[in-house]
């Protein structure tokens, strides 16, 4: 009975915030989004109030009634005091970078002042998550980056973030629950595991792709243009008077991969994971590396682009909403 | 929070300056240690805060209180009672200072602070001492925000900038309640500050024991009277009745005086009707407002009588409150001089008031007997013991010697006939009683002054005195002042004019303003004070009840919880509401930047000059028509453009935006000026 009073309670107020607080991309406070109310010390002020009050009485003490009034409003203009430290101010959620499984999203808000005003002491903190406290005092906006732990591969949303104020006074707590249009594309979480032979796949014509320049063996040299490194100057040539020259290196992509789904063992956030490692480390060699997918194929390539494209196909697979796979073979979702 | 959290270095700073401004009010009643204690946790803080010393031991946090304890145990020989318990609040708080590991301890100690304020309060209520307390808690608000402001990383006055903003707006709201909250009564009895009186009036006079009397310029108590001021030979204060004496002491007889009784009370009353009859005197009529003396004895007129409630009558004809007086407090008297104190005293009184020590002072006692039987009549005995202090070399003196501890009356008047009043009125109450006629020692004060400015008499500490009742059949107990005999300045002019010769007059009190009456300037400032703090006390200090009510009927015409509730709103929402506004204003978006403030202002002057700005036309389109035209402006006007154009359009770090726009102030100053002389 109680359970189901609380969920409905619960149920109420969320209903409740969403109309009051729709999701947004940016928002600026105002008397409609705040919400305020004595914060613990803010209760032991009032009995200390009511001590000073009855000590005031017992003595018949008008200096000591003048001081608990003086005390009893102060508090009340602070409610003003407390509610103008968030009002005005807008908060905006800043573009977030995709994060693997298991570690931590950085999120980054900025808070702009439209006034001169300054503010203080403004904490912004998500459940699970460490808060940050942010001070707007000589630039007009400030930006706070707050880390949140995720787990599980997909587009994270984050909850309400809380935004919360107790300056100046310290006995009331002014605050905001804020659902910021913030999507985190995080990735399965990387997990070592062995690669078969089969699944390397030899290049139609070895030896004849050119990957990336810059890297180990010759290539040819060219002609020198200021800025080219001194080390990589042909200077026996330029000593037989070649002129000024300069070696090129390049390594040759040996091999084409293909991650494929079938190759490896255990149930699908497993072989979510190893692939996700192997798509890791072969964009750390010169290598092009291709991905198979059930229902999904992609041919090998190179580069970070590339990576990422298949990371977010990882990360989205099977996730069932129309808006993966909507999103599957766009580049990358944008704020 | 995470788990190094240390309070943040400005609010560190304001705290240390509040509990100072809290420790040095209350020094002189706290044991001078508190404040070496205080000083030692300052210091420890500071070191921990700086990262050089250490945080206390444990064993050390645990064992630091206890030492308190036991010094505060020492220092009073009391824990309990009002000073210790300031003392204890006080070390509690010092000490907490090495505590302080979570915002939570910061708090407490801030809390602790604003209590420890209102301690003050409690023994001193003056207008100097609540402008310091007041100071003092802006002093701790100031403290509570800068525990919210991190960014400062040193003492930082703009968080007391920010608690002078939030106090100024909250006192038309305190103002509001204090006018309005009614004042109960005390809900229970609390212990009181300890008896501190510097020289008044005791209930014990032992003559020979003080040898150099010290005086005190404070205010004992202040009287307006409805009618004419009595002159001042006749400002008797009565407080006590002294009538036992064990051969060196004379005390209050407490236990045989109790309330007055209903016929005596009733005759008591009767004189204090308005005597409509010639040669009979109307009862004058007069308020003290009596500074407190945590005791319940006031002080009237003889024969008085106060239609308080919660004074009394004591049978032998003194005031007595029901409550200890620990705070000013003000009451009315009427007061029939001429009327008789207790004119039958029963036998059993008789007895009490002319019984003295067996043996002892033998010589007094030959000498009262000879001079009775010269005498004859219990009256003319009086006057010849009298004459003999006129006549004989007694001298007035605030150093006198001191007694022998066997027969020290004798010693006194055969001897060293040196002393102040309590020598004379002792010596004389004994003659008195050795001759058996019912004398007793009254204490109290005498005299007065008055001050022009709000027509009170002001009685002080040195007034204080001592003289005798002698009770005479048929006209009651007479007043009968033996100092009068030996120092008439004394009683005609005051103390200070008695002294005149000895120079003894507030001597140990060179910083008193009392000493330096004679300065004309430094008098009627004084006295000017005086009155201020005579209005502070009488008003503010005393809003109570019937006071309370007429204020409230001034600003509201009748008193009903509707008016009053309205009241309460109305002003205080439309106090509310500026304070909204004022936030509001500061948060506006739509304020004009300094720059183009400057900017404007010179616009305005050009326009003067005959150059107005086109709408649309750019700052520097404009600056370029007005150059071409009038190349004597060209030089500053393009200076004064191009900065302006750079704050617009820049994006500045703070320090340099603050050169600029000092610079770009320098130009258009310049230029205006120039403009002007055109």
């Amino acid at each position: 009975m109680f359970e189901k009073l609380k969920q409905l309670i619960a149920k109420r107020f969320q209903y409740f915030l969403n109309r009051r607080l729709p999701v947004s991309h940016s928002i600026t406070l105002n008397q409609k989004r705040l919400f305020i109310f004595p914060s613990r010390s803010g209760w032991w002020y009032f009995f200390l109030l009511l001590v000073i009050l009855m000590v005031a009485i017992n003595y018949q003490n008008n200096m000591a009634f003048a001081l608990v009034f003086l005390l009893a409003s102060v508090f009340v203009v602070g409610i003003l005091h407390t509610f103008a430290n968030l009002s005005g101010l807008t908060i905006t959620a800043l573009r977030s970078e995709p994060v693997f499984s298991g570690d931590y999203v950085q999120l980054q808000i900025e808070l702009t002042r439209s006034g001169k005003r300054r503010y203080f002491d403004i904490r912004l903190s998500w459940p699970d998550a460490q808060a940050t406290s942010v001070t707007l005092s000589d630039n007009s906006a400030a930006t706070a980056t707050l880390y949140v732990p995720v787990a599980g591969r997909g587009w994270f949303r984050p909850n309400r973030l809380t935004v919360a104020t107790v300056y100046p006074l310290g006995l009331l707590r002014c605050w905001s629950l804020l659902l910021l249009d913030i999507d985190v594309l995080v990735y399965p979480k990387p997990m070592a595991a062995p690669l078969s032979q089969a699944q390397v796949v030899e290049g139609e014509a070895d030896g004849e792709r050119l990957a990336v320049v810059g890297a180990d063996d010759f290539y040819e040299f060219s002609e020198y243009h200021p800025g080219d490194p001194l080390k990589h100057v042909h200077w026996k040539g330029y000593a037989k008077g070649q002129g000024l020259l300069t070696k090129q290196f390049a390594s040759y992509s040996e091999q084409q991969h293909y991650l494929d789904w079938q190759d490896f063992q255990g149930d699908v956030e497993q072989r979510l994971s190893y692939l996700c490692y192997w798509i890791l480390q072969l964009e750390k060699t010169a290598d092009d590396y291709g991905l198979r997918l059930p229902g999904i194929e992609f041919a090998p390539a190179h580069g970070r682009q590339h990576q990422q494209k298949l990371l977010k196909a990882l990360a989205l697979f099977r996730l069932g909403d129309a808006e993966t796979q909507e999103n599957l073979d766009q580049p990358e979702r944008s704020q | 929070m995470s788990l190094a959290w240390q309070i943040p270095r400005n609010c560190l700073a304001w705290i240390l300056i509040a509990q100072l401004a809290l420790i040095l009010p209350h020094f002189e009643r706290l044991p001078w240690w508190v404040l070496a204690v205080y000083l030692l946790c300052a210091l420890w803080r500071i070191m921990i805060y700086q990262g050089r010393w250490s945080l206390p031991a444990k064993w050390l946090k645990l064992l630091l209180p206890f030492l308190c304890i036991y010094g505060i145990y020492n220092s009073y020989g009391t824990l309990v009672g009002l000073e210790p318990t300031v003392a204890l609040l006080f070390s509690g708080f010092c000490l907490k200072l090495l505590e302080v590991s979570a915002p939570r301890d910061a708090y407490l100690i801030i809390f602790l602070a604003f209590f420890v304020a209102v301690t003050e309060f409690l023994f001193v209520q003056d207008f100097w001492a609540a402008c310091i307390i007041f100071l003092t808690l802006l002093l701790i608000i100031t403290a509570l925000i800068a525990l919210h402001q991190h960014s400062f990383d040193q003492l930082s006055f703009a968080s007391f900038r920010k608690a002078l903003v939030i106090c100024s707006q909250a006192i038309p709201l305190m103002v509001l309640l204090f006018l309005v909250f009614p004042r109960f009564d005390p809900l229970w009895s609390v212990p009181l500050p300890a008896h501190q009186a510097k020289t008044g009036v005791t209930d014990t006079i032992t003559p020979g024991d003080i040898s150099n009397l010290s005086q005190s310029g404070a205010l004992a108590f202040r009287v307006e009277f409805e009618s004419e001021i009595p002159p001042r030979p006749q400002l008797y204060w009565r407080g006590l009745v002294l009538s036992e004496f064990d051969g060196r002491s004379w005390r209050q007889q407490a236990d045989f005086r109790g309330p007055m009784r209903e016929p005596q009370l009733l005759g008591v009353l009767k004189q204090m009707e308005p005597q409509q009859a010639e040669g009979l005197v109307t009862p004058i009529k007069y308020s003290i407002i009596q500074e407190p003396t945590q005791q319940p004895w006031l002080f009237a007129l003889a024969l008085a009588y106060s239609p308080e409630q919660n004074i009394r009558l004591s049978s032998d004809y003194r005031l007595v409150s029901k409550n200890i007086v620990h705070s000013r407090i003000k009451y009315r008297v009427l007061s029939n001089p001429q009327a008789p104190l207790e004119p039958k005293l029963s036998s059993f009184h008789r007895q009490l008031d002319t019984a003295l020590p067996r043996g002892g002072n033998p010589g007094s006692r030959q000498l009262a007997n000879a001079m009775l039987k010269e005498a004859g009549t219990e009256s003319a005995y009086v006057q010849q013991v009298l004459a003999m202090i006129r006549q004989q070399n007694f001298v007035y003196t605030l150093k006198p010697p001191l007694l022998a501890e066997q027969d020290s009356i004798d010693d006194f008047l055969f001897n060293t006939r040196r002393g102040f009043c309590s020598h004379y009125a002792s010596s004389f109450v004994f003659l008195m009683r050795a001759a058996g006629i019912p004398a007793r020692v009254v204490a109290g004060y005498q005299g007065g002054e008055v001050n022009p400015i709000t027509g009170t008499v002001l009685v002080h500490q040195f007034d204080a005195h001592s003289w005798a009742e002698v009770w005479i059949a048929g006209r009651g107990w007479r007043r009968v002042d033996p100092t009068a005999a030996v120092a008439p300045d004394r009683i005609e002019f005051g103390l200070e004019m008695a002294l005149q010769k000895e120079g003894s007059f507030l001597s140990n009190n060179l910083l008193s303003p009392m000493r330096y009456r004679n300065v004309v300037w430094l008098n009627r400032l004084r006295l000017q004070l005086d009155a201020f703090n005579y209005q502070w006390a009488n008003l503010i200090l005393q809003y109570r009840g019937e006071q309370q009510l007429k204020v409230l009927e001034s600003l509201l015409g009748k008193v009903t919880p509707l008016r009053l509730g309205l009241m309460i709103l109305g002003v205080g929402a439309a106090v509310l509401l500026l304070v909204a506004l004022f936030l509001l204003k500061q948060s506006g978006s739509n304020k004009r930047a300094l720059e183009t403030k400057i900017y404007l202002r010179l616009c305005r002057s050009l326009e003067r000059a005959g150059f107005v700005r086109k709408v649309g036309e750019g700052a520097i389109d404009f600056a370029r028509r007005v150059a071409e035209q009038e190349p004597r402006w060209k030089a500053r006007l393009l200076a004064v453009t191009r900065l302006y154009v750079q704050l617009c359009y820049q994006p500045l770090a703070a320090e340099q935006r603050k050169v600029v726009i000092k610079q770009l102030r320098k130009e258009a100053f310049s230029l205006r000026y120039q403009l002007k002389l055109a």
